[in-house]
């Protein structure tokens, strides 16, 4: 069972990777490591929104990403 | 399976539970069929840290780390893309009884509760570019609750559940 540190945690990355997706790619990053970190994130994200532990967060700041 | 036999109601959990005549056994047959097999290390027994970086190259697990820990896989790792270095991704089965019980990324910080991943066995993309990494859980169910690619690097750690 994730504690509320743990779930405070997981939502920051969570925030982290949609504003990460939404900036699109750096300019330091390849194009072709680009794509296969987008399709990462947003395969995780499309899992993670599923998980049990969440409460009241905010989830649907992904819901643009992940259709 | 390893671990699967009780006594007075409680499970087996230690490398060799079953003595006979004060010998350690390996396996227990009834009427020759094996019904439990030692566990090949005690429950709870961290297997290994792998770490990578970006920009570097992810070869060594599917080789020195697949050569040293061979029960902790249940095949040799396999690339889906690259061979090694950026970019690649490489495909990892865990056996059986093994899992991993720490993930982090060096942007996205750490999962070390278990939670939303199974500990044991499935299948997990080891990933590395240029400039990112991560640790994804492709199939077995659940995820891991840190993000599968972040800036720089990643380490994860694989443990034994006798489960």
């Amino acid at each position: 069972m994730a504690t509320t540190e743990q779930i405070a945690h997981y939502y920051e990355g969570f925030c982290r990777v949609v504003d990460n997706m939404n900036a699109g790619k750096p300019d330091n990053m390849t194009q072709a490591s680009w794509e296969i970190h987008r399709t990462l994130n947003i395969d995780w994200l499309k899992e993670i929104v599923k998980a049990d532990f969440w409460t009241d967060e905010d989830l649907t700041i992904a819901n643009g990403l992940i259709g | 399976m390893a671990g699967a036999i009780y006594f007075n109601g409680s499970e087996l959990t230690g490398q060799h539970d079953v003595k006979l005549n004060g010998t350690d056994m390996d396996n227990v047959y009834l009427n020759g069929t094996k019904i439990w097999t030692r566990h090949p290390y005690t429950p709870g027994t961290e297997i290994f840290t792998y770490s990578w970086s970006a920009g570097g190259n992810i070869n060594n697990l599917r080789t020195t780390y697949y050569s040293n820990y061979p029960l902790a896989f249940a095949s040799q790792p396999s690339y889906s893309s690259g061979s090694g270095s950026p970019d690649s991704t490489l495909v990892m089965a865990l056996a059986d009884g093994f899992y991993v019980s720490y993930y982090n990324q060096n942007e996205h910080g750490t999962d070390s509760d278990g939670v939303g991943a199974s500990n044991t066995g499935g299948t997990y993309n080891v990933w590395q570019g240029n400039t990112v990494t991560g640790l994804a859980r492709a199939s077995g169910g659940g995820s891991l609750s840190v993000s599968s690619s972040g800036n720089n690097g990643s380490s994860f750690k694989v443990t034994y559940s006798g489960q």
